[in-house]
């Protein structure tokens, strides 16, 4: 394929403005960015406005935006389980994160395991969900790199030189700015992806003849095609309750995931929390959209490419039927939107290696300064690292990693969400119910060949793999829970309740019991 | 934010429930897994779940609204 130049001039252009833009983020809400609240959490400043494009900009990645419209576009109705496990998401976020925030805040927590060990009071519980938000994380911001590479490729460059490129600029300016970049980046980076979906969404089926035409279209190829292979535009009772488990546990992992936590974390306030539970679904509803262009694909004929397959659709749809420049745009916007992601997941695996493995165990008096810079370079090794994985081991194989990494980050809902609300948790029956999850969530995995999610545990047909894992993981933190308490050796949360809430004046008393100081927002930088 | 507890309107605990309709409404695909009525082409099972997208919407915010102001926050 010869190199698109219109195409790619668009994107340059728009990646210059987007690197201006990650640089200058340090200058905005100045304050000390030698210190991980700051750099990591932008001093738990944003707002309401800025946290919806910040946690839409880091949750709904590029990847995403290339493998639902694939997957739907391979299996028809089934890839829409994007869309229940978006929407149920949102409860569940408003009925926990808030809690979550307010005792991080309270307690100066910069990680989810901070608050691990501080409620288990064990740096080794701590250490274990560190390593495996760290694992899940990996293999995520390679995938983000992928969403930039179908792009190039479709473009006609030879990928690894512009890669590389675009993830030094990223790491530069995430050393540089922190969390601000991808926080300001994202208003960029949703604009456009909302311009370009809701085009796509009206553009497409007016050339294609309107909705009714393509799923006419999609039901003509699905019938003709053999029955394994088909794409029914409606889902199939054999994949009943494969759709349901894997929307619940999906919903249930991905507030776990470090990258999203430390978006929480960065809001100003449980009322920005909760006001976003209620806005967030805007973009699950985009998401949506953008798993209809699969149909679309199937009804223009776009032919599944050699080197992505099915997940090269969506950007043979977009030159199908877009004029150059538009193509252009819709390219730069899926390019732009992997760096957020990519910015914010490194930050946030970053801010784990320093907080509980580096400060934990290696250097445990580091000064506030040390312990930012830690993470700076942490967050270079982190993306570097990804760029070797995207460009070293085969795609299928990073997807199949991150399949896993879903499966093992839900094991994480007990010691980061549970232990929130219920006191009587031991500590060893945490650890005995996360191994026990992880590892029948690992042996369904090796047992499918980590080729999908869904496995037959003998009941209930095909159901994903990591809502079994966490089911099994749950009994045996109860069953465990309540022996320890029979035996009198009951747990107890370390943490004082009131610290769940709010400090009032007067309160100041209940701050001296943790041991990094709590940070305050200097004046003038609220929201 | 220091309001006295006494000055501070009720919460109302019960609206919480109303977070489960969107978990009644998607995890039962055996519901909604048709293709008729179709709105504008579109089969049931798809524009059912984008329904679902407005109506999670409509139960959280119902719910912020009924509940904000209160303790926690600040």
């Amino acid at each position: 394929m010869s190199t698109r130049w219109d195409e790619l001039g668009i994107v340059i252009g728009l990646g210059l403005l987007v690197t201006a833009i990650g640089f200058l983020a340090a200058r905005w809400r100045r304050a000390d960015l030698n210190h991980l609240e700051e750099w990591g959490l932008a001093g738990r400043t944003f707002g309401t406005v800025v946290t919806w494009f910040l946690l839409g900009g880091d949750l709904y990645t590029a990847y995403t935006f290339v493998a639902v419209p694939g997957l739907v576009y391979g299996s028809g109705a089934f890839g829409l389980f994007a869309l229940p496990y978006t929407v149920i998401i949102y409860p569940l976020v408003f009925l926990t994160m808030p809690r979550l925030w307010q005792v991080a805040r309270n307690r100066g927590y910069v990680t989810g395991s901070d608050y691990v060990k501080d409620r288990f009071d064990s740096r080794f519980f701590a250490l274990l969900i560190a390593l495996t938000g760290i694992v899940a994380t990996m293999p995520y911001i390679a995938l983000q790199i992928y969403g930039i590479k179908v792009v190039l490729a479709n473009m006609g460059i030879s990928p690894e030189v512009a890669l590389i490129v675009a993830f030094l600029v990223l790491a530069a300016f995430t050393y540089v700015s922190g969390l601000r970049a991808p926080a300001l980046i994202a208003l960029v980076k949703d604009t456009l992806i909302w311009a370009v979906v809701l085009v796509a969404i009206i553009y497409i089926p007016y050339k294609l003849g309107g909705f009714g035409a393509i799923f006419h279209r999609v039901e003509q190829v699905s019938a003709a095609l053999p029955k394994a292979k088909a794409k029914p535009d409606v889902l199939q009772p054999t994949l009943f309750n494969g759709y349901a488990t894997i929307a619940l546990g999906s919903a249930l992992a991905l507030f776990l995931y470090p990258h999203a936590l430390t978006g929480v974390f960065s809001s100003a306030s449980q009322k920005v929390l909760k006001r976003n539970a209620s806005f967030l679904p805007a973009y699950s509803f985009m998401l949506g959209m953008i798993g209809l262009l699969g149909f679309m694909a199937i009804a223009a004929g776009v032919k599944p490419t050699k080197a992505f397959g099915n997940n090269g659709a969506i950007a043979d749809l977009f030159q199908t039927m877009f004029p150059t420049w538009f193509t252009g745009v819709a390219f730069a916007a899926i390019a732009i939107g992997a760096l957020v992601p990519a910015a914010v997941m490194s930050i946030a695996a970053a801010n784990l290696f320093s907080r509980n493995v580096w400060r934990e165990f290696v250097q445990p008096r580091m000064s506030m300064a040390r312990e930012a810079t830690i993470s700076k370079v942490a967050s270079l090794v982190v993306k570097i690292g990804a760029l070797a994985f995207i460009l070293a081991v085969p795609t299928t194989d990073i997807i199949y990693f991150q399949t896993a990494g879903g499966v093992w980050m839900i094991n994480a809902l007990p010691a980061l969400v549970i232990a929130l609300y219920v006191k009587r948790l031991d500590k060893w029956s945490m650890v005995a119910g996360w191994a026990a999850g992880v590892g029948l969530g690992t042996y369904a995995l090796v047992k499918v060949q980590f080729a999908t999610s869904l496995y037959d545990f003998g009941f209930g047909g095909k159901v994903y793999i990591g809502l079994a894992a966490i089911i099994l993981n749950l009994i045996v933190v109860s069953l465990g829970s309540v022996v320890a308490a029979l035996l009198g050796g009951a747990g107890r949360d370390r943490i004082p309740e009131a610290e769940y809430h709010p400090h009032r004046a007067g309160d100041v008393s209940l701050t001296g019991t943790r041991q990094a100081p709590v940070t305050q927002p200097a004046p003038g930088t609220g929201v | 934010m220091s309001t006295p507890p006494s000055a501070r309107p009720a919460r109302p605990r019960w609206v919480l429930v109303l977070l489960i309709l969107p978990f009644i409404g998607l995890l039962f695909p055996n519901w909604y897994a048709r293709a008729e009525p179709r709105l504008s082409g579109i089969p049931f099972f798809i524009w059912y779940q984008f329904a679902w997208v407005v109506g999670g919407v409509a139960v959280t915010a119902f719910v912020y609204f009924v509940r904000r102001g209160g303790e926690d926050e600040d």
